[in-house]
């Protein structure tokens, strides 16, 4: 008899922790009520990603603009490719701005309102600002507004980079130069759980606390039903719901997301089944090893935060796959996971070593698509599928009318490895110019191959002195 | 006769072992691709062309309607891939896997080889030729003044007598930014003495062993494990890798090594601010110039960012390649340096020189490598487009005429 308990305990223990069973009734139920609500609106979960459908084209014909003695600002850019990333590219588009948000997507040439700024960017790209997932050094910690340095180089090198918005670990923030004023979009914070096998009692720990909250939350939902019959209810104690208990909360009610750094496959099939039977969205960075079984983090619903080439070591002891793939993003990709990509250094290098830090983020993206991802997918994963995970895909991460004007405008192709920035905009506002700002100016001006060094050796802070 | 079941084993497995040998040195293939950037002599860049290879050299290269496909040879028809060189590290630390980089035992090791601990096919080397790198120069580590000799190496699977190709391939010379780190103390005076002393030793024995040699000694000069590697470096067959950076130190290095010992010299790093002394390094014709791991070079003084090849370049430096110092920048990133290099200011066409057929001539080793050339060894890579951008992959690599890596097998890189 005491074995049979035993085998059925080791039974349930087993379909509890390495399956994805509904074990509990009602699992799912609360996940979909989490799904619904999201915000923004996600794609439904598991299901294979369709391309965008192609964009109706806007109308050529102009919109009655009336500007004329009103203190509207108005920015127009002319001439340029407009890739809209959300919604088609559009050859010798315009591009208009009213007051730092965009106005107008024209899909050709159009004269803006009278007086307004015009920026002809004949021969150029623009895309929208590249959203950096995480970054050290870009901006100000926290509230930016009181503690970033308006004229900090690395803004400024993150700019020239294309980035416009990032995520500061508290806080999405704008990379603003010379100003304080509009760094922050919204606060954003993720839980961090800890679920590794390498710590059975935090697990177990962690399970509990699932399972008590989940216990309280269906409480509610009766109190809810009471109510209607008898005002006086007296609701469930929510007292001890604190530290690990409010954490769970906030997870399982749909408020938070859990931000989980997994290297390894058996680690995203734990947090996975856990998330999948208490039904809370899963975000996992790292995931080097996801090209193994990217079904599970479909399954889970999970995004995925990753550096295509990083570099891990099939482990041979064991006698399965291991190890990091440079097919990692395109086949998460395939199994429907919405992907973020992020080189492996997030911060701004300058001491030498070139192509590994937040400098080059689409380049990192490049070599998404070197391992087979669609180039629309790889820009994706650098501004709206950010965006979208950090919760600002209503504001930033593509050229929509309504969003914020904070876009670039590159001498080519973004993916491209000679590709410069030649204006970063944020608030419909110039915050870089490759020309101005002189950190990159010398190369390949007007994208001229054999341009001629720079001068050299004064410093130009000071002047030229040979000039007086 | 009664021929027993041993026999007929024997005999079997013999003829089979006679059929396998014979297949792999009498096998010839033909590559029919859309594009070939050759780097030979008249830099020529072929499209819709041919390349065959009998005994893993390359035999033809031309226009497919002018290149007669020997019958019996095995065809790879890949009409949208560029067939380029297979590229040629000449800074690299891998060749013996990761751990086994560097013997701290004194200041100057000059009798070390790095021959000793090649490990070929380890996992590094694997990457590398899915990364279209064919051939590593793996030398120790830069922790001393004089650290030893390199290996010449291809990336193919096999034993190290298959691999090595050229086994003292460089001298390793350190001058500056590192060997501080072995003792306290360690100065740039003190190293600049240490490997003048050092070089001096070994030129007075490789004298005194050629006089003999030639007679004109009558006691032979005891044999020195220490010196003798030096002999081809003095009688300028092989190089010295010179990790240099800072243009004083650069400076030390074409005086000192190129200069007063006649060395033939290939200047590794040469990063920070060093291309300010081009004029210098173009005076003299046989230095090579082989930039990184570092790419760009933040000057404060002008708040700007350099990209050091096309500094290089635009001083008028045209032995100029790339190098990625594997492990520090990882062995198969060759080409993603080569982009690095383009991003801040070089061109690809010299860019994707600068890690073929440059590296080669650097190494002494272009009669072999290098190149799509007649009678070159048949070391290529098929790659989806230009190798520079990072989007593109190689598909295929081919070392000595053998396929070593196919990316629809297993896509490592």
């Amino acid at each position: 008899m005491l074995k049979n308990i035993r085998i059925i305990t080791a039974l349930l223990a087993f379909v509890i922790v390495f399956t994805d069973m509904p074990v509990i009734p009602g699992g799912y139920s609360l996940s979909e009520s989490i799904s619904e609500a999201q915000d923004p609106p996600r794609r439904r979960r598991g299901r294979r990603r369709q391309a965008p459908p192609p964009a109706p084209e806007p109308e050529p014909e102009k919109k009655e603009i009336v500007a004329a003695d009103s203190e509207d600002e108005y920015l127009v850019i002319r001439g340029a490719t407009l890739h809209t990333v959300t919604g088609g590219t559009h050859r010798n588009g315009t591009l208009i701005c009213k007051n730092g948000k965009i106005y107008q997507i024209v899909a050709g040439p159009v004269d803006g309102p009278e007086g307004a700024e015009v920026v002809d960017a004949t021969g150029h790209h623009v895309y929208p600002g590249l959203v950096a997932f995480r970054s050290s050094g870009l901006v100000g910690s926290g509230e930016a507004e009181k503690s970033q340095d308006p004229f900090d180089l690395d803004t400024t090198m993150g700019l020239a980079a294309g980035i416009t918005a990032t995520w500061n670990g508290s806080r999405v923030t704008k990379l603003v130069h010379g100003s304080l004023e509009d760094l922050t979009i919204r606060p954003k914070s993720f839980s961090s759980i800890n679920y590794s096998y390498r710590n059975p009692r935090g697990r177990s720990e962690l399970r509990r606390a699932m399972d008590r909250v989940q216990e309280h939350l269906r409480a509610l939902e009766r109190h809810a039903e009471e109510k209607k019959k008898d005002p006086e209810a007296k609701a469930p104690d929510d007292k001890w719901i604190k530290g690990i208990y409010a954490t769970v909360r906030s997870l399982l009610t749909g408020q938070s997301q859990a931000l989980v750094r997994s290297r390894s496959m058996a680690e995203i099939r734990e947090y996975s089944a856990l998330a999948r039977k208490y039904g809370f969205e899963i975000v996992f960075e790292l995931a080097e090893e996801g090209w193994i079984d990217p079904g599970v983090l479909s399954r889970a619903g999970a995004s995925a935060v990753i550096s295509p080439r990083a570099r891990v070591n099939a482990n041979e002891d064991l006698n399965r796959e291991s190890g990091s793939s440079i097919e990692n993003a395109k086949l998460l990709h395939d199994a429907g996971v919405p992907l973020v990509i992020i080189p492996q250094n997030t911060g701004i290098a300058l001491w030498g070593l070139a192509g590994r830090d937040l400098s080059h983020l689409p380049l990192e993206a490049a070599f998404a698509v070197r391992g087979g991802l669609p180039e629309q997918v790889a820009i994706e994963a650098i501004t709206i599928e950010p965006a979208r995970l950090l919760g600002v895909a209503d504001r930033v991460g593509s050229l929509e009318v309504g969003k914020d004007a904070d876009f670039i405008i590159t001498d080519g192709d973004l993916l491209s490895y000679m590709t410069l920035v030649r204006w970063a905009f944020v608030n419909g506002k110039i915050q870089y110019d490759k020309e101005e700002e002189g950190i990159l100016d010398h190369i390949r001006p007007d994208g001229d191959l054999d341009a001629p060094p720079p001068d050299d050796h004064w410093p130009r802070r000071l002047g030229d002195p040979l000039k007086g | 006769m009664r021929i027993s079941a041993n026999q007929w084993i024997f005999s079997l497995a013999f003829l089979f072992l006679v059929c396998l040998s014979a297949d792999a040195t009498a096998e010839t293939l033909a590559f029919k691709v859309g594009k070939v950037v050759t780097f030979d002599t008249e830099e020529r860049v072929i499209n819709n062309a041919t390349v065959i290879v009998e005994n893993g050299k390359i035999t033809a290269v031309g226009k497919s309607k002018e290149i007669m496909i020997p019958p019996g040879a095995k065809v790879f028809e890949h009409k949208n891939l560029w067939l380029v060189p297979g590229f040629v590290e000449c800074h690299n630390h891998t060749g013996g896997g990761s751990p086994d980089l560097h013997d701290y035992v004194y200041l100057t090791n000059p009798g070390l080889r790095t021959l000793e601990s090649i490990v070929p096919d380890n996992p590094e080397m694997i990457r590398a030729r899915a990364g279209g790198v064919t051939t590593v120069l793996t030398i120790p580590g830069s922790g001393n003044n004089m650290s030893g000799f390199g290996t010449i190496m291809k990336t193919s699977e096999g034993t190290v007598a298959e691999s090595v190709i050229k086994a003292p391939g460089s001298l390793k010379i350190a001058q500056a930014g590192n060997p501080e780190r072995y003792f306290y103390g360690v100065g740039r005076s003190f190293m600049n003495f240490n490997t003048r002393q050092t070089l001096r030793k070994a030129r007075d024995y490789h004298l005194a062993r050629t006089e003999w040699e030639e007679g004109r000694l009558e006691v032979e000069p005891a044999f020195n494990l220490n010196w003798e590697e030096f002999r081809p470096l003095f009688r300028r067959e092989t190089v010295a890798s010179v990790h240099t950076q800072i243009y004083q130190v650069l400076m030390t290095t074409v005086k000192m090594v190129a200069g007063e010992f006649n060395i033939r010299t290939v200047l590794d790093h040469s990063t920070f601010d060093a291309w300010k002394v081009a004029p210098l390094v173009n005076a003299d014709e046989s230095i090579y110039t082989i930039n990184g791991p570092r790419q760009l070079h933040y000057d404060r003084t002008q708040r700007r960012l350099m990209g050091n090849a096309a500094r290089w370049w635009q001083g008028g430096v045209r032995k100029l390649g790339i190098n990625t110092d594997s492990p520090v920048v990882p062995q198969e990133e060759l080409a993603y340096q080569a982009s690095m290099a383009c991003y801040y200011g070089w061109k690809p066409y010299e860019a994707l020189k600068g890690i073929t057929k440059i590296p080669a001539e650097a190494l002494m080793m272009d009669h072999r490598l290098g190149s799509i050339t007649v009678g070159l060894d048949a070391d290529f890579c098929l790659w989806t487009g230009d190798p520079i951008d990072p989007r593109s992959s190689c598909e295929m690599t081919v070392i000595d005429g053998e396929v070593t890596y196919e990316a629809s097998e297993k896509r490592v890189f």
